[in-house]
C-alpha cells in the first residue's frame, strides 16, 4: 500500500509548527497499517523526533536563507510531499529559492562554541537520515529524505 | 492552525537565574527566548539554571539562542546548566553536541542542589 500527502507551505515562519504537526501526524498514521514488523509498531518517539527536526530545520532554512529579498519570500513555494512506500517513508521539499544545496554545507562545530554563534547547526540534523538534493528542470531546489523501516 | 508557544518563568537571585522554559523552542519562537535571555544578562547574571521538563521541542534556532547566553555567560566567569530534558530534547540537544558543553540534571530539585 503506497500513502502520498502534499502540502504547500508558505514563505513564513509561522508555518513552521503546522508542518511538524503534519509529519508527525504523517508517522502517527504510518502505526496503524500493517505492512511489516517495523511499520506496524511504527518509529519509536526519538526516531520521529528526528524526523520531524530534519524537515523543520530544512524548511525553516528555506524561508530563512533562500530567498533573496521580501519580494522573492512573498512568492516563495515550498512543497513538502510525505510518501509511505513498503519498505521506507520518504519526504520530499521543493522550493523555488535560490540555488541551495543543504548537504555541502558542513557545520563547524568547533566555531559555533568558541564564538557563541547562534546559527549554523540545523542541518546537522539532515545527517540523521538517509538525503539527496537535485536542482530541477523547473529551477526548484529537490531535497529528499529517506528513512527505511527498521534500519536502528 | 495554531502557532507555536513559549512560555518563561525566571527567579533571578542575585548572579544567579533559575528559568523554566514551557513550550517549542524553533525558528518563529526562539527570538522571544533570546530577548528575555537577554534581559536576564543585563541584570548581572552570570549563572543560568535551564529547566526544561514542559519543553516539547527544540530546533537549531533555539539551541542558538542558549550557545549565545553561554557564551557571555563564561565571558563573565560563570556557567549554564539544564534540568529535565525530555528524550527527543535530550536527543536534539545531542545531536548539536550542547550536551557536551553544560552540565544536565534530571531535575529540578537536583540542579538546584548542585547548581
Amino acid at each position: 500500500m503506497r500513502t502520498e500527502i502534499a502540502l504547500k507551505i508558505s514563505g513564513d515562519l509561522n508555518e513552521l509548527k503546522g508542518v511538524r504537526d503534519a509529519v508527525r501526524a504523517f508517522l502517527d498514521s504510518t502505526k496503524h497499517i500493517d505492512i511489516g514488523e517495523d511499520a506496524a509498531a511504527g518509529l519509536d518517539a526519538v526516531a520521529q523526533s528526528r524526523i520531524i527536526l530534519a524537515i523543520d530545520e530544512a524548511v525553516a532554512n528555506i524561508v530563512e536563507h533562500g530567498f533573496a529579498d521580501p519580494g522573492a519570500l512573498a512568492k516563495a513555494q515550498i512543497q513538502l510531499t510525505m510518501r509511505k512506500e513498503p519498505r521506507l517513508i520518504e519526504f520530499e521539499i521543493r522550493d523555488n529559492g535560490m540555488p541551495f544545496n543543504p548537504l555541502e554545507k558542513k557545520p563547524d562545530t568547533e566555531l559555533y562554541y568558541e564564538e557563541g554563534l547562534e546559527n549554523g547547526l540545523g542541518l546537522l540534523a539532515l545527517q540523521t537520515l538517509d538525503c539527496t538534493y537535485k536542482r530541477s528542470d523547473e529551477a526548484q531546489n529537490v531535497l529528499v529524505l529517506r528513512r527505511e523501516w527498521g534500519k536502528k | 492552525m495554531a502557532d507555536a508557544q513559549i512560555q518563561i518563568n525566571d527567579r533571578v537571585n542575585g548572579k544567579k537565574a533559575i528559568l523554566e522554559i514551557a513550550g517549542e523552542l524553533d525558528a518563529k519562537t526562539t527570538p522571544a527566548l533570546k530577548a528575555k535571555l537577554d534581559e536576564i544578562l543585563a541584570k548581572g547574571v552570570d549563572s543560568m539554571l535551564i529547566d526544561m521538563a514542559r519543553l516539547t521541542y527544540i530546533a537549531s534556532a533555539g539551541c542558538g539562542a542558549l550557545n549565545a547566553t553561554l557564551k557571555s555567560l563564561k565571558d563573565k566567569g560563570g556557567k549554564m546548566a539544564l534540568s529535565s530534558l525530555t528524550k527527543e530534547v535530550r536527543d536534539t540537544m545531542d545531536l548539536m553536541y550542547f550536551t557536551k558543553r553544560v552540565a544536565v540534571y534530571g531535575n529540578l530539585a537536583e540542579g538546584e542542589k548542585n547548581f
